[in-house]
């Protein structure tokens, strides 16, 4: 019962697999981990340059699961939720920017610490160096903590993801003339950052 | 400039192979700094994540079943009440109690007032000496017949 379903589910369109979230079967909030945990954490990790993901991975699914009845259909299921981890990115950048603040007012020591050493932890540095070897890869990690969060954020939804510029406008409720010029703008500075201006 | 005409090729407006070599050149550095970042933010999440949200998910369900069947168990139990309360066959000993009152109250509107009580004295009185006179006369009648 549960293989035929297993192997059921990688082919069932989007209208039915919306129904099912709704219904609350199983094997619809099976499949949504699945597919949408790794583009969730990919845009929480570019957001937020931070390796653990997994609590906002939770946040953005359970508040999938606590939307979906209001979901209507009028964009694509994967741009809505795109939107939701937007957001909660958005919120847990806000609360670490309001406990980093009250932090710094605590510790006076931490004043002269180099602010650039931040949270990327590098975990496959190495490998990655080693077959990058001719770009200067941590040129590149450096050029993308100096971005903003809204423009490594615009990086990632074009030229990683690959999604079209009215999805990114409707992920960022922004209209798609700005979007377009904010990339233009993001892709223009990254370049540079990587060549050592900036 | 560069960045207009590169933007074109990014977005795939125009086919990077009828570009010229610089551009080529600045679109494949671009790729390959994309690729970079593409490895940086690669997230493969856990089985454990995977648990953990399905378990969740199991005891969201659970809430709201309790939830729902707590009101629902709310509505029933203030309708019993309510049906009890105005069609019930079973005596109240709150309404016996009520009626006992009535009847209490009753006696005491039969009971006469004083002015009555002494109409009605007045009236026995009146009626006595009218008897006491009957019998009087009934006396004289009977000494009458008995030769008197």
């Amino acid at each position: 019962m549960n293989k035929t379903k297993k192997t059921v589910v990688k082919n069932v369109d989007e209208h039915e697999f919306v129904k099912a979230l709704k219904k609350g079967e199983n094997w619809a909030y099976e499949k949504l981990y699945e597919d949408f945990a790794p583009l969730v954490g990919s845009i929480a990790r570019s957001f937020l340059r931070q390796d653990d993901v997994e609590d906002i991975i939770q946040e953005v699914m359970i508040r999938v699961y606590k939307g979906i009845k209001k979901f209507r259909g009028d964009s694509k299921l994967s741009t809505w939720i795109h939107r939701i981890a937007v957001n909660v990115c958005k919120d847990a950048l806000s609360r670490r920017k309001r406990r980093n603040e009250f932090l710094v007012s605590f510790t006076e020591s931490d004043e002269n610490d180099d602010k650039d050493t931040s949270y990327i932890a590098f975990t496959q540095e190495d490998v990655i160096s080693e077959v990058l070897n001719e770009m200067n890869y941590k040129k590149i990690l450096s050029a993308l903590e100096k971005l903003s969060p809204e423009n490594r954020l615009l990086i990632q939804l074009r030229d990683i993801e690959g999604l079209s510029y009215e999805e990114i406008a409707e992920i960022m409720n922004k209209p798609i003339g700005t979007v377009k010029s904010r990339l233009h703008y993001a892709r223009k500075k990254l370049k540079e950052l990587t060549e050592g201006g900036g | 400039m560069w960045n207009e005409v590169l933007n074109k090729f990014l977005d795939g407006e125009d086919d990077i192979n009828n570009a010229d070599d610089n551009i080529k050149q600045e679109y494949v550095y671009y790729k390959r700094i994309i690729s970079v970042i593409k490895l940086r933010t690669e997230y493969v999440p856990s089985q454990e994540g995977k648990r953990k949200f399905l378990n969740e998910i199991k005891r969201l369900k659970i809430m709201k079943r309790l939830k729902f069947v707590s009101v629902l168990g709310g509505i029933a139990a203030a309708f019993l009440i309510l049906y009890f309360a105005l069609f019930s066959p079973i005596p109240n000993p709150q309404i016996n109690i009520a009626k006992k009152n009535l009847n209490a109250q009753n006696v005491q509107v039969m009971q006469l007032s004083e002015e009555e009580m002494k109409k009605l004295e007045n009236l026995a009185s009146v009626e006595q000496k009218e008897f006491e006179q009957t019998a009087n006369n009934l006396e004289l009648l009977q000494l009458i017949n008995e030769g008197f």
